[in-house]
């Protein structure tokens, strides 16, 4: 992609605004905290972190479709203005699939084993666009052409069994896209498919984007699709955003002590000792850290600099611009923050 | 266990085949370790309209050195994980020859295989799946040492799954716990140092990294590159992603429907690849370094059904370069360099065509020993 794109998409206005979301569980354990994420038109914004740091029920939420157990405890979720917080049951199915539509990890399973192709893709027509069921099946086969799936017309009476699993994520692609979303949440979406099969979805996902002026908003833990596709990378851990900027300089050059060691780890680049950087300890116990910065414990610039001991173990910091359109979540100061990039 | 150093058989003059000259991948007297010779294993799968045929893994023929890491790579369906079955007697071949340290690895029955089993263990992608949840980690680190009679009597054993839980990176206090209280990347130290205890001679990893978050992934490669170097293990590494096997192996086999398309040292192999398939794996597989737009016009559509497999060479109707030949012949593993072969008639010509090979990163990996 040319910096030309990724100029007018962060030009746009903002078509989803996220404004200090909180979700918790029973008991009000907070498993999304204080979270604040922007998406504009145009703009594909990838949401990074290591299992169980929150990126998937902040998807689920952005569209009301929390399971029972977790519930959305405080925040906005502003979708063209409109707090989807504060909306009922009717109108979030209005919302559902005509403005925001998902993707999910697993295609042959989100698929229902005992409809046609067909009949799936053409749901969102029919309940949001109001067509004839003879007039969606046609709808359909270009919906299925257009994602590139080969003899659309006979594919769009198959079963999902009868599916590849490459095949199901572009039938899973046709329906999300079928009623014309304005933004799409993909929840690591080509996690299992093959490395060239992800390519092909990921080269779809992006025509989409173009020709629809979609929005997207990738949930992955895989960084090394990020920085081929994503305008903006937010990376998260224990439910907060602690680095937020244009996917280029968060990958090349992190602000964060905790975004420079997820992108050694993840793109496997191997120190001058040859040996591989790991994250000491684990995320697990991070959610229950009240006061201090939740990635302390584990944090390498912390434990070199003694000196940042006491802020860093005392209060949270904030989420402060440390660039254009970048902010991070650190206390350290401007100097010691691209330290480690040198090394 | 003394290693003897075997002389390699006869050469490639005898094979019966012409595609798949024995010891292709390995100079012809060079010592061996792991000997898979013309392997195949064909599934007969039963069905209305007659019996099919799945040949999940053709003919292969792959050497591994003494102390030295395979990696295996492909899509899924490729017939990797059959290999590691084979290799680890869990499902029997239908042609050909398996021999490890020169001895033959597919005859030994029953109560013997029983006993050698520990010569070739497995580690699964899966830690969770492979330890009891209802047995705290030092019974099931100590078990496959009791059913093999190793150590002098419980004290022995567990003295040497303390040292062993040392030696994985874990402390006393992981012995009396349970799988659910560890995380994924503990556990798959657990596993590790539960093959290792067996002492094996080869170690063969499916997928031992890929069910885990980025930061333990590097702490099991790490472990592995350590045990690598402590102990000389041989390895073969099975694995979709490219990175790990470019991180911890000294070769590479690339896998496509059941067959080998190219075996190759890491850094020939990442430097030049020369099998079209072997160059879009890596292009798709490496896109924070070559982007999406590396990928264009690679590869379209997906790995055909190993049941009905395209004739000639089964990647032709996925080539980006097929000609008409492709489809009627079926290329031989040919030599491209020192080093690298590859199953391709064309491989020069691409070589020298637009998609000619290009560096793909400056990090400097590990040397291979």
């Amino acid at each position: 992609m040319g910096s030309q794109d990724k100029m007018t998409a962060t030009r746009g206005d903002p078509l989803l605004e996220v404004r200090n979301l909180r979700v918790s569980l029973e008991g009000d354990k907070a498993v999304v905290d204080g979270l604040d994420l922007t998406i504009r038109r145009r703009e594909v914004v990838a949401l990074v972190g290591e299992s169980g740091s929150g990126k998937s029920v902040t998807a689920l939420a952005l569209s009301r479709l929390l399971p029972d157990a977790l519930k959305i405890t405080g925040g906005s979720i502003r979708f063209e203005g409109q707090d989807i917080v504060a909306k009922s049951e009717a109108e979030l199915n209005r919302m559902r699939g005509a403005d925001i539509s998902m993707l999910f990890q697993q295609p042959q399973v989100m698929l229902d084993p005992t409809s046609r192709v067909h009949a799936q893709v053409a749901e969102p027509l029919r309940k949001h666009r109001g067509l004839q069921r003879r007039h969606a099946f046609a709808r359909v086969v270009d919906l299925l052409r257009s994602v590139g799936i080969p003899d659309p017309a006979e594919r769009a009476r198959a079963f999902s069994h009868q599916l590849s699993g490459g095949m199901a994520q572009r039938v899973m692609i046709a329906a999300a896209m079928a009623a014309g979303p304005k933004l799409l949440v993909a929840d690591e979406p080509t996690t299992a498919l093959d490395v060239t099969v992800q390519a092909q979805i990921l080269r779809l996902l992006k025509e989409e984007r173009e020709r629809h002026d979609l929005s997207i908003l990738l949930i992955t833990h895989d960084l090394s699709i990020v920085s081929a596709f994503a305008d903006r990378v937010a990376v998260m851990y224990a439910g907060r955003i602690l680095e937020e900027g244009p996917t280029a300089q968060i990958m090349s050059e992190p602000a964060h002590p905790y975004t420079r060691a997820l992108v050694r780890c993840s793109l496997l680049m191997p120190g001058a000792d040859g040996r591989l950087l790991s994250i000491p300890g684990s995320g697990s116990q991070a959610l229950s850290i009240t006061d201090g910065c939740r990635f302390a414990p584990r944090c390498a610039l912390m434990q070199a600099h003694p000196g940042l001991h006491a802020a860093c173990q005392g209060r949270e910091p904030a989420l402060d611009p440390v660039g254009r359109n970048w902010k991070s979540r650190c206390h350290a100061d401007h100097h010691l923050l691209h330290e480690g990039n040198v090394t | 266990m003394m290693r003897q150093t075997i002389t390699a058989p006869v050469c490639a003059i005898e094979c019966p085949r012409r595609d798949a000259p024995r010891y292709a991948d390995l100079a012809l007297r060079e010592p061996a370790f792991l000997s898979v010779e013309a392997v195949a294993k064909h599934y007969r799968l039963p069905g209305f309209t007659g019996s099919k045929v799945v040949k999940s893994v053709d003919n292969i023929t792959l050497r591994v050195r003494p102390g030295e890491v395979m990696g295996l790579v492909g899509e899924s369906g490729c017939g990797k994980s059959t290999f590691a079955r084979i290799v680890t007697r869990q499902t029997d071949v239908t042609e050909g020859e398996v021999l490890i340290d020169g001895e033959d690895w597919l005859a030994p029955t029953g109560e013997t295989l029983r006993r050698r089993r520990r010569d070739v263990q497995l580690i699964f992608q899966d830690p969770y799946a492979a330890l009891d949840p209802r047995m705290t980690i030092g019974t099931s680190m100590g078990a496959p040492m009791a059913h093999h009679g190793i150590g002098a009597g419980a004290a022995d054993r567990r003295a040497r799954v303390i040292e062993m839980l040392h030696d994985v990176g874990l402390d006393l206090s992981f012995f009396g716990r349970l799988p659910k209280q560890c995380s994924g990347g503990q556990l798959q130290r657990v596993v590790i140092g539960r093959a290792l205890l067996l002492e094996p001679k080869l170690l063969i990893c499916d997928e031992p990294t890929s069910a885990l978050d980025a930061s333990m992934r590097t702490q099991i490669l790490n472990l592995l590159m350590d045990l690598k170097a402590r102990r000389g293990l041989t390895m073969v590494m099975i694995s979709h992603d490219l990175r790990v096997v470019r991180y911890l192996c000294d070769r590479i086999a690339v896998m496509y429907l059941g067959k080998l398309v190219e075996i190759a040292d890491r850094d020939v192999l990442f430097e030049s690849p020369t099998h079209p398939y072997t160059k879009a794996l890596i292009a798709a597989s490496l896109l924070d370094q070559n982007g999406l737009e590396a990928t264009d016009a690679m590869l379209d559509g997906e790995p055909p059904s190993p049941l009905n497999p395209p004739a000639g060479c089964n990647f032709h109707t996925r080539c980006p370069h097929a000609r008409p030949d492709c489809a009627e012949f079926e290329p031989g593993l040919k030599q491209a360099r020192p080093g690298q072969f590859v199953r391709c008639r064309h491989w020069e010509e691409i070589a020298a065509g637009p998609f000619a090979a290009q560096p793909t990163s400056e990090v400097a990996y590990p040397t291979p020993r």
